[in-house]
């Protein structure tokens, strides 16, 4: 079985990403697009390229790469895995655990198989050569990784420090969180709709999913009232994941129709831990709203599906997840900066209605690493910086050569 | 004296209720506390239950725990107040506050229900481990403590605390002296300073056999005070350590915003419900009790809650029996399972560092 080249390679990885809609169109040329502005070009794998004053390179992939994948979704697993793959590096794919942190109660059991699981399911032979994939860790394998790269808390990122030397890559992606801003000129029912689907995927449980909806005050509907259109929109997504599926199980199948449940994440599943802080969180804000005029709740009636709190309280609310949406007024933008401050260093997305109107120098002072329209926080584009570092750039290695010149000038 | 507690009082003294006396009860105390706690009255509103909404127990709404951080929560104004109990935690968090206009029912409910459990035995000398009221004087446990070593303990008691803490050493005094008289002993208190005790008494290499026929009562959880034992292993540990059976061993469970306790006995004991008292394990996704068997949290009617509220929202898991429930323990909160994070942990972590 001969390697493929990177272009074939390219070529492998588009059509089985078109099985995963979530991910966005991804064309072999994105891919070799996605070489060309990470790496200078998109022949740099395989050959050397003009790099500067007679100076050429060529990217050396690692030659194996460590890929730890958090349970929370598997988008960042299946791009992570993409790009080993591409740069032709061996991966080793370890799989999220179901833990639990009440040792009393039963942990359940993982979905039967994740999206992540799907991806690697479909894999042809010349590239899943190149994947093991394991549900458990020796400190060895971790040892003969040249790059090892982390998804998961803060934790998780710290205990895997402590295992990687001094000579291995170690690449993590720790806790972060983002939320959301709607600008007066943005409170249109079409946000409204964009915020809720932007918090309703992946069960709110992506480090992108919004937290919190700053709205501001003056516009053409109140924030409450906006509050109560996000919870309106809420309850038709509920209504739509909750519809018959008829889905194909073929995962190659390049007509894929997207599914919610399958595709997004979407789950009306919880464990007994997140239905009781769920339940907590509810009748703690109905009693608070029943008793203060400044907190307002609306949620989903038979089950804990979604919810939304309105509270006139600036300061950043972190949700509990699984559709929890909090929504909270501004005047100026000066108040979201400071009602954020603590979290600055865990920001990652700020959706943001309509992006055109957020002044640039607020893009620095919030400290998010990325800015977006809403409705599309939770579809980063290939390209995307993620957490602010470059995809590929970071996993290759670089051998130059240095073209020789006449009027080289040699000292003895 | 307010003419309800009258009432609760003679048909906790008179023994068993029917059905249709706790519930008639129940409304009667929904009731009075709907006209004079505001913010019940609102809760119950909100959700479209006041008295004249609901005529069964099962419906009065149950206000959650954390309410009482939040809320003061008393049908008579807190300056009336003869005294107010703060729930433990951690230093950071505000504590919730239960407010009593009269010691009566707390101590009738204490006093019952050390009756109800205890009795069968003779009685005993209490060796404490907790802090007086002296030195906690918003403790409830601490109080019920006291109450009980005034009635029950007639040759005497002590609570084996001081401003720094547990004493050890003056504890181990007093067991081997136990021992020597071979005087029964009534060990309580809460599950972390058990934990303490023990390590000390390995650490010096040391174990007791305390004299037959002495008994313990532990309580409250650890809220981090203490390396966590489960239930058994806690039990287990006990008896090597101390000596007693595991029979011997007892369980309370009570919280600072109610008056009712309930007890278990041995390490799969199941806990009882006095009369004046009605459990259901909920199912949190939807409020609705759940069958024999299965696990919910525990929400709790109390009719000597008159001063406050009736009902009550745990955040405690158990499973559900015939005959009571076995607690699991406080649910905590789910761990987060990869790069977002869901509370407030970050800002924990900031005043760390």
């Amino acid at each position: 079985m001969s390697r493929p080249s990177t272009s074939e390679r390219a070529t492998l990885l588009a059509g089985i990403l078109s099985g995963f809609p979530q991910l966005g169109q991804i064309a072999p040329g994105d891919l070799l697009s996605l070489l060309d502005a990470e790496l200078g070009s998109p022949a740099a794998l395989e050959q050397f390229v003009p790099y500067t004053r007679g100076i050429s390179k060529r990217a050396r992939p690692p030659q194996s790469i460590l890929h730890i994948c958090s349970g929370n979704l598997a988008n960042p697993g299946i791009l992570s895995l993409t790009f080993g793959l591409l740069l032709g590096s061996q991966n080793l794919v370890k799989l999220p655990r179901n833990t639990s942190a009440n040792d009393f109660l039963q942990v359940q059991a993982i979905p039967a198989k994740s999206e992540l699981e799907r991806f690697i399911a479909a894999l042809p032979e010349n590239l899943s050569a190149d994947v093991t994939v394991v549900r458990e860790l020796s400190d060895t394998q971790i040892a003969q990784s040249e790059v090892v790269i982390v998804y998961g808390s803060d934790e998780t990122c710290g205990k895997l420090r402590r295992k990687v030397g001094w000579n291995q890559k170690f690449i993590t992606y720790g806790h972060r969180l983002s939320f959301g801003i709607v600008l007066q000129e943005g409170i249109t029912p079409e946000t409204a709709k964009r915020i809720a689907w932007d918090t309703a995927i992946y069960d709110q449980q992506g480090c992108l999913s919004p937290h919190d909806i700053y709205v501001q005050e003056g516009g053409p509907v109140s924030p409450t009232g906006f509050a109560a259109q996000i919870a309106q929109e809420l309850e038709l997504f509920k209504i739509q994941a909750s519809a018959p599926k008829s889905i194909s199980e073929d995962s190659a199948d390049s007509d894929v129709k997207p599914d919610l449940c399958r595709h997004y994440g979407v789950s009306f599943e919880r464990s007994l831990e997140e239905q009781s802080e769920l339940m907590h969180l509810r009748s703690s804000y109905t009693f608070r709203s029943a008793n203060d005029p400044r907190v307002k709740i609306w949620q989903s009636e038979g089950d804990d599906f979604w919810t939304v709190i309105y509270e006139d309280e600036k300061q950043f609310a972190t949700s509990c997840l699984n559709r929890v949406l909090f929504i909270k007024p501004f005047r100026k933008l000066s108040e979201v900066v400071e009602a954020t401050a603590l979290y600055r260093p865990y920001l990652s997305t700020i959706g943001v209605a309509p992006l055109a109107g957020l002044p640039e120098q607020f893009a620095l002072t919030l400290g998010a690493l990325r800015y977006c329209e809403l409705g599309t926080m939770q579809s980063p584009p290939l390209f995307w910086l993620h957490d602010g570092r470059p995809n590929l750039a970071d996993l290759v290695t670089w051998v130059e050569r240095e073209e020789s010149t006449d009027d080289t000038d040699i000292h003895r | 004296m307010n003419p309800l507690d009258i009432k609760i009082i003679s048909a906790i003294q008179n023994g068993s209720f029917d059905e249709d006396t706790f519930n008639s009860l129940a409304l009667e105390i929904f009731t009075h506390q709907y006209q004079s706690n505001l913010p019940y009255h609102r809760y119950g509103d909100s959700l479209g239950k006041s008295p004249t909404q609901i005529a069964r127990w099962q419906d009065i709404p149950a206000v959650p725990q954390t309410a009482f951080k939040e809320f003061d929560l008393c049908t008579f104004p807190v300056e009336n107040a003869v005294k107010i109990f703060h729930t433990s935690g951690t230093t950071t968090q505000v504590p919730g506050k239960h407010y009593l206009d009269t010691l009566e029912l707390y101590e009738i409910s204490c006093l019952e229900g050390y009756h109800r459990t205890f009795a069968p035995f003779a009685p005993l000398n209490f060796a404490i481990l907790a802090a007086s009221p002296a030195l906690a004087p918003h403790s409830s446990l601490s109080h019920m403590l006291d109450v009980w070593s005034a009635q029950f303990a007639p040759r005497g008691s002590f609570f084996f605390w001081n401003p720094d803490g547990l004493m050890i050493q003056a504890f181990i005094d007093a067991m081997k002296m136990a021992v020597d008289f071979k005087e029964p002993l009534f060990v309580m208190g809460t599950a972390f300073a058990f934990v303490h005790l023990m390590d000390a008494l390995q650490k010096r290499g040391e174990s007791l056999k305390l004299p037959a026929g002495s008994l313990v009562m532990e309580t409250g959880g650890y809220k981090g005070k203490s390396r966590e034992l489960t239930k058994a292993e806690l039990y287990a540990s006990l008896t090597s350590t101390l000596g007693i059976p595991d029979e011997n061993i007892f369980n309370e469970y009570g919280m600072t915003e109610l008056g009712v306790q309930f007890y278990s006995r041995g390490s799969g004991g199941i806990h009882t419900v006095p009369p004046w008292a009605r459990v259901q394990i909920v199912s949190p996704s939807n409020g609705q009790e759940v069958a024999t068997g299965h696990t919910g949290l525990v929400r709790i009617f109390d009719l000597t809650n008159r001063g406050s509220v009736i009902a009550i929202q745990t955040e405690d898991a158990a499973v559900r029996h015939e005959t009571g429930f076995s607690l699991l323990g406080r649910v905590n909160r789910a761990e987060t399972r990869g790069c977002s994070i869901a509370a407030d942990d970050l800002i924990e972590k900031g005043k760390k560092s």
